[in-house]
């Protein structure tokens, strides 16, 4: 097991374990209502979910973006913590144990989706597991004034020498694929250019590491899985950032 | 507007649908896709702080679209039942800390979208067509029900 360097203030904003099921028969949403009993003393909030998809379109005729938030109905409950925290999911599409900042460790983390993990699967008997993902957002708060995003993250948009080097604006989207054990990695970097003006620069650096395979929903390979997926997501992580950054999150 | 594209044969759909061509073959469609699958993960809702900053931020589009659209409407069916505002309440429980806030800072008619996605009604006979009577009351009852707005 590979021993990742623990940072005092992890930047992480959201850390997301994620488990996607099929159904033979999906649970109905009074039946996936019910998984709060168990855990209601720690998780007493119950919010109905409601399915949103995020879209945006491009006009072609009017040159225009379009964005909007697409709903199709209820698909589950979101059950949080009273500081509202900690976020359990339970859905007819799978599972999700979410964590907002602060963050404590990987492994009280696994433990904790694992227990809520074996109860949804001994509750609402899935058919197969069909992707597992974990992902973490995180926001480093660069100190301004800023000379080379590269003092920071190596993992940048990078400009050619010669050229203007100053960046007013940047979206990076990354998919980046590891055949060996058959990972994707989307990185997804950006500034919020509206918190610019405090003496720091927020960089979101978000990593989601994703396997997408069918496994039996009891099969120890699913942990194995998001155990090697934490891996990788600590390779991406660790390997862009720089020593600097490591400094600003000791 | 030319199709010419050496090697390139102007796919059927482009004759059919002109306006989802630009002469140069797919780009827009991969632009589109691109954008598409960037912004659904970027804003996928199992991000439990994403979710929040959609739901937010749909919310007040649709609140802007419906104060703009009735503010010179004087029937209170009209103003409820206008399409941004049903959508609102589609949104469900989530947007109740945002209607609240909205509430507190310029008391508008609502109640409907509280009542219908809380399943409460907090207001005393004596208070219905007062509006800041009524703003106060749902304030109260959130405060009594623990929701931070």
């Amino acid at each position: 097991m590979i021993k990742w360097p623990r940072l005092r203030n992890a930047p992480i904003v959201e850390a997301i374990l994620d488990i996607r099921v099929r159904f033979q028969t999906p649970p109905d949403v009074r039946h996936l209502e019910s998984f709060q009993d168990a855990i209601r003393t720690r998780y007493p909030v119950k919010l109905g979910r409601v399915r949103f998809e995020a879209e945006v379109r491009v006009e072609a005729l009017t040159q225009s973006v379009q964005q909007g938030v697409r709903r199709s109905g209820p698909d589950g409950f979101m059950f949080k913590d009273s500081a509202q925290k900690r976020t359990v999911q339970v859905r007819s599409d799978g599972f999700t144990f979410n964590w907002l900042h602060p963050y404590d460790t990987w492994e009280v983390l696994r433990d904790e989706a694992r227990e809520h993990w074996e109860r949804y699967r001994e509750t609402f008997k899935p058919e197969a597991v069909i992707r597992v993902a974990l992902r973490y957002i995180n926001r480093i708060e660069l100190p301004l004034p800023l000379n080379d995003f590269g003092d920071y993250i190596k993992t940048q948009p990078v400009i050619a020498p010669g050229l203007p080097q100053g960046l007013q604006m940047f979206f990076m989207r990354l998919e980046v694929e590891e055949p060996q054990r058959g990972f994707i990695g989307i990185v997804t970097e950006t500034i919020e250019p509206q918190s610019i003006g405090a003496g720091r620069l927020p960089l979101i650096f978000d990593i989601d590491a994703i396997r997408e395979t069918t496994f039996d929903p009891t099969d120890p390979l699913v942990w194995g899985t998001l155990e090697q997926l934490r891996d990788f997501k600590n390779e991406l992580f660790f390997g862009s950032i720089t020593d600097k950054t490591k400094e600003l999150c000791s | 507007m030319t199709y010419a594209v050496a090697g390139r044969r102007t796919p059927l759909t482009a004759f059919l649908f002109p306006e989802r061509y630009d002469s140069t073959g797919t780009e827009l469609d991969t632009v589109n896709d691109a954008g598409l699958r960037a912004c659904r993960h970027y804003f996928a809702e199992q991000a439990v702080s994403r979710r929040s900053q959609m739901i937010e931020s749909a919310f007040h589009q649709l609140a802007d679209e419906w104060s703009s659209d009735t503010q010179f409407e004087s029937s209170l069916t009209a103003i409820t039942n206008h399409p941004s505002y049903q959508k609102i309440i589609s949104l469900g429980v989530e947007v109740v800390p945002l209607i609240l806030s909205e509430l507190a800072a310029t008391p508008r008619p609502w109640f409907a979208a509280l009542r219908e996605i809380t399943g409460s009604d907090p207001v005393q006979a004596h208070e219905r067509g007062n509006v800041v009577a009524m703003a106060d009351s749902w304030l109260r009852w959130a405060q009594a029900n623990n929701i931070r707005w």
